[in-house]
């Protein structure tokens, strides 16, 4: 199976009030096209660094990344931002959806910043949100939405744009466990049309979703296996 | 993305929060509405004293007796020259160079075979008198013309009928009256047929000259007797003539006109016995100093403008701090800084210019409200400066705002509470 993402030694160090710490000590490991990749690790671990670097919101302070075997950490920032846009969909533990604006229209974003016509966005959003489940919900604001419908919202915008890796850092974090499980059964289904899902939570009971696992704590990997 | 995705996106971003948008627009409305009004009377005034100017004779010469020297020519009834305005003559200097003048009828007539140019040429002799009707009486000034007068001095008789020629040669003792005369010597009457007794003379009233007002340049016209001139030189038992009124075709043919004057008056009379004088420098210094006032009076309301800017900086910087979060998402889901700058600063210009396009809008309102006391002009290049401006104080006070968005670190964004 051909690498989708592909870590080489990387290392983050933080100043913090003068202080470095070492978030990330040279980690490597590879994400394979189609798969369901769990990274478990409690808080403090560095796993949300981690998906920072595998996301492209962040770079590391040594080593290199690979997505489609191309180095990607030292490009520009409009080039990381054009990949964070066509590569990557983001599944935040707090929604992080626009506020006073409907969830057609958020889950249009990635696709208003990709350039595509608006006649397009819509159509596509109006796709996306119904393979979440949420086509009668179009109109609404997130304030008026559930945090599960919520979160389906931030499905619909990590998948409108097609992207070859969905990321998914604690979607289950904020939201109650029956809206957690139809959550994790929707990204299990996209994982089953063959998508390529990196899941990061620190839920053992999510590991069974996945399957391969690692275990990150300090800002190493402590183990890595097949489930 | 193209510059419309950005302009609604902006537009979006100023409705969520209408109240603050409108707020912050209100310094660039104030400030462009001072502007606008402030330009307009301006322009205004100027237009107005530009007429009044025309009204007295923009294209006239005057020729009076003595040396006038240019600062002379700027005193307050230096506008007419001495010519027609008896407040001019009552006031001192002129009445001694009067009794000596070595202007004469002959003067006149040969002025205006000068040139082709010369339309009108008149000569005046004006004095104070007292002038009364029954049992009004008022101080006046008596003016001594002849049937060019009216003509070339530009000043119309309303009601009634001029001096004509056969006044002057059958010296008949007619008057042609100021409106201020006829409604203080005739209170609720029509001075038309009427007497009045002027110097111990009879006058019968036969016109009434147009009402000018006494806020015009030139003294007070409305307040004058007209008569014909020989009934006046055998008044004051004085030949010269107080003033030679010249009216040419063309303002333009103004200077050369002046040469063509002096030399024929130098070769009839010394130079220190008569000026020739216009009021092109008169109006050319007074146009100067409106201007100066109007820029100088822009000036001052263009600071509100740099206030409503420094107003709008200091709003999108809130702005920008209070949408970390957005700004965060949008740089996760593929913005670019560029994007990202890019929709606060187009915001930041549409909060100027829109709130520019409203001052406008008030400017002209303020301007035709303030018509209702001065003249007021809204002229189109004060609009586009002002929007110009406006847009540029967008650009410049965005700016700041802008960049601080775009350098905005999407993790610590996306972290912001």
């Amino acid at each position: 199976m051909a690498s989708l993402l592909k870590l080489e030694q990387v290392s983050k160090i933080y100043q913090m009030d003068g202080v470095k710490v070492e978030a990330l000590k040279n980690i490597s490991f590879k994400v394979y096209e189609g798969e369901f990749l769990v990274i478990m690790g409690p808080s403090g671990s560095g796993k949300s660094t981690l998906m920072h670097l595998i996301g492209l919101l962040d770079r590391p302070t040594r080593g290199q990344i690979f997505l489609n075997g191309k180095p990607v950490s030292k490009l520009s920032e409009k080039e990381q931002a054009r990949l964070r846009n066509k590569e990557i969909g983001f599944v935040f533990q707090f929604f992080n959806l626009l506020e006073r604006t409907s969830a057609l229209d958020n889950v249009r974003l990635p696709l208003f910043y990709a350039g595509v016509k608006p006649r397009e966005q819509e159509k596509r959003a109006k796709e996306a949100l119904e393979q979440v489940g949420l086509n009668h919900r179009l109109n609404h604001y997130p304030s008026q939405l559930s945090g599960g419908e919520r979160q389906r919202v931030a499905i619909a915008r990590a998948l409108v744009n097609n992207p070859s890796l969905i990321l998914a850092d604690e979607p289950t974090g904020n939201l109650d466990s029956k809206s957690g499980k139809e959550i994790m059964e929707i990204i299990a289904s996209l994982h089953r049309e063959g998508r390529t899902v990196v899941l990061i939570t620190h839920d053992s009971s999510l590991n069974h979703y996945g399957q391969r696992l690692i275990v990150i704590k300090d800002g190493e990997i402590l183990e890595e296996k097949k489930l | 993305m193209k510059i419309v995705d950005f302009l609604k996106l902006a537009v979006k971003g100023l409705l969520a929060n209408k109240l603050r948008t409108f707020l912050t627009m209100l310094g660039i409305i104030i400030g462009v509405g001072s502007v606008i009004m402030l330009m307009s009377v301006g322009a205004g005034v100027q237009t107005f004293v530009n007429q009044q100017f025309e009204l007295i004779g923009a294209n006239n010469i005057f020729i009076i007796p003595g040396q006038m020297g240019e600062m002379a020519m700027m005193g307050p009834g230096g506008g007419s020259g001495g010519s027609s305005t008896g407040q001019a003559t009552s006031q001192g200097g002129s009445l001694a160079t009067m009794s000596t003048s070595k202007l004469k009828e002959k003067h006149v007539k040969e002025i205006k075979r000068l040139s082709s140019d010369i339309l009108e040429a008149t000569g005046t002799i004006e004095v104070p008198a007292k002038a009364s009707y029954k049992n009004e009486a008022i101080f006046a000034s008596l003016s001594g013309i002849d049937e060019n007068f009216f003509a070339a001095s530009n000043l119309a008789v309303e009601v009634g009928r001029p001096i004509e020629e056969k006044d002057i040669l059958n010296k008949r003792k007619v008057a042609v009256i100021g409106p201020e005369v006829g409604e203080e010597l005739f209170p609720g009457i029509d001075p038309l047929g009427k007497k009045i007794i002027v110097a111990n003379v009879s006058f019968e009233v036969v016109g009434i000259t147009e009402k000018r007002g006494t806020g015009g340049i030139g003294g007070n016209i409305d307040r004058v007797i007209y008569v014909p001139f020989p009934i006046v030189q055998s008044l004051t038992e004085k030949e010269g003539l107080q003033a030679i009124l010249v009216k040419v075709s063309d303002r333009e043919k103004i200077p050369e006109t002046i040469t063509l004057i002096k030399n024929y008056l130098s070769s009839e009379l010394d130079e220190n016995e008569f000026s020739v004088i216009d009021q092109t420098k008169i109006l050319e210094t007074v146009n100067a100093i409106l201007t100066i006032l109007t820029y100088a009076l822009t000036a001052i309301a263009a600071i509100s403008l740099l206030v409503g800017g420094v107003g709008i900086m200091n709003i999108m910087f809130v702005s920008v701090v209070e949408r970390t979060k957005e700004i965060g998402i949008r740089k996760a889901v593929g913005a670019t800084s560029g994007n990202i700058r890019s929709q606060f600063l187009t915001e930041a210009v549409i909060l100027s210019l829109f709130g520019g396009i409203l001052g406008v809008g008030f400017g002209i309102l303020g301007a035709e409200i303030a018509s209702r006391w001065l003249t007021t002009t809204v002229t189109p290049s004060s609009i586009i400066l002002s929007l110009g401006v406006c847009s540029l104080i967008g650009i410049i006070f965005g700016v700041a705002p802008a960049a601080r968005a775009a350098k905005l670190d999407p993790v610590e964004a996306l972290r912001y509470e």
